[in-house]
């Protein structure tokens, strides 16, 4: 790795510029798109229609079980061919990494609602309000708050997942390294250039969620005063 | 016009994607052992005392963990037959690949179960005589060993799913023979269905062995 090829590689930096761009509107509308599904398959989860909760389970657990990258080619490939209808790329990847992403968004959103303790909603029901009403006004605020630092866990993973729609071409930054490699015949470095960007991304990502954990849980353990044992399991299974 | 599933034609190659399948589960397996074990230096790194041990598992964790591992197992494919002067296989590059990546995030959780044993019990070994090893092989490792369990299981499912991508450096795993599948029977949405499916019927009875580890494990507060 020369300062030569180095200083070949810093011309093209527009392209790869225009690579971290998609690679970040990608994650984005992963996080965006897959928390609004998200909502919608937790409601299903922890709604008492039998029916509904268990759609929602089966949604989860083979959006979960499954690779993202079968997921990425069976949108592409497969499914323009069931539905009779053309997508590109981008398309195509935002399809898949939106349904991946709610799959586990929608876990710790049904989490969050969960972690609500019952009696706040049934003094709410016993006042009058509705279900829609309860989950509105007491529940979401404050399921929110404490779903925040695993939200942005999930945005730095979405910006690593993105690296894998470069499988079915979209120009994020990992594609547009490859391009860039095999054009100039400098592959390494142009992977390594990669690297650091991608580690640029989401370092200060992870500082920064680590960051509104600490706070976000100090702050729970002052008003909650729950135990710091439970904590810790639930942090050490949210980093699973 | 409606569609007409041939699965007949894909099924006729379900000798492939088996064999696919079996080395699926080799890789996992091979590459959950040495991730495990590789991380476990790495968090004996990581935790010692000296600073420059511990700051070179820190730099190499986050790198890893900052990372995506594609863009690892594509730079170690490129990269380790010039540095090394080896020529790998693309499935010990895969091995090399996952160990490194996996064994960043198994450390950290490592770490996290050491950390999570309360300092007061190392402080009373300590007070008593014990030296640091003892009190890392008798009182420490075994608590935390019990608290690491169940996200080393949740990683067992991460793993196999990862290994999905070792396609994209041609080890004939799952993900790889089905795309050959899908081009030599022109059958891509049956194919790629059905290995959709195949990975979740694997997957899923290992997902709810996971939790039932979570369950059996949880510490009790």
């Amino acid at each position: 790795m020369s300062l030569q090829s180095l200083l070949e590689l810093s011309q093209y930096y527009p392209f790869l510029l225009k690579g971290v761009g998609w690679t970040l509107v990608l994650s984005a509308i992963s996080i965006v798109g897959g928390s609004v599904v998200g909502i919608v398959i937790a409601l299903m989860r922890v709604s008492s229609f039998r029916a509904l909760s268990f759609a929602g389970v089966v949604y989860v657990d083979f959006f979960r079980t499954t690779p993202l990258v079968i997921q990425l080619i069976w949108f592409y490939y497969a499914f323009p061919i069931l539905a009779g209808v053309r997508l590109t790329e981008i398309e195509a990847g935002c399809i898949a990494m939106v349904l991946y992403s709610a799959a586990y968004l929608a876990e710790i959103f049904r989490a969050g609602i969960l972690s609500i303790e019952k009696g706040q909603r049934e003094a709410a029901l016993a006042l009058g309000m509705n279900e829609a009403y309860v989950m509105l006004r007491i529940v979401f605020p404050q399921a929110f708050i404490r779903m925040i630092p695993a939200i942005a866990n999930i945005f730095i993973s979405k910006v690593k997942d993105s690296a894998l729609v470069s499988v079915i071409g979209v120009p994020e930054l990992l594609r547009q390294a490859s391009v860039m490699g095999e054009f100039t015949a400098l592959r390494m470095e142009s992977l390594t250039i990669a690297a650091m960007l991608y580690f640029c991304l989401t370092y200060p990502l992870s500082k920064g969620s680590n960051w509104l954990h600490r706070r976000l849980t100090s702050t729970e353990l002052k008003s909650s005063d729950a135990g710091l044992d439970e904590q810790l399991v639930r942090a050490v299974k949210k980093a699973a | 016009m409606e569609y007409q599933w041939q699965f007949d034609v894909v099924w006729a190659q379900f000798p492939k994607l088996w064999d696919g399948l079996q080395l699926t589960i080799m890789l996992a397996v091979v590459g959950f052992i040495l991730s495990a074990s590789f991380a476990l230096v790495v968090v004996l790194a990581r935790i010692s005392s000296s600073r420059f041990l511990s700051l070179l598992a820190i730099g190499y964790i986050n790198f890893f963990r900052g990372t995506p591992f594609i863009v690892q197992l594509l730079w170690l494919y490129y990269t380790l037959p010039v540095v090394t002067g080896l020529l790998l296989s693309s499935i010990s590059t895969a091995l090399i690949g996952i160990t490194l990546n996996l064994g960043a995030f198994i450390a950290e959780t490592y770490r996290a179960g050491i950390a999570s044993i309360d300092k007061g019990q190392s402080e009373a070994a300590a007070a008593l005589g014990m030296t640091h090893a003892q009190i890392m092989a008798r009182i420490v490792l075994p608590q935390a060993i019990v608290r690491v369990i169940p996200p080393l299981a949740s990683y067992w499912i991460t793993i196999f799913k990862d290994t999905s991508l070792f396609s994209l450096i041609a080890v004939a795993e799952l993900t790889y023979q089905s795309r050959l599948v899908a081009v030599d029977t022109f059958r891509p949405l049956e194919t790629y269905t059905l290995i959709a499916l195949l990975y979740f019927a694997v997957t899923y009875p290992q997902a709810r062995l996971v939790d039932y580890i979570f369950d059996r494990y949880r510490v009790r507060s």
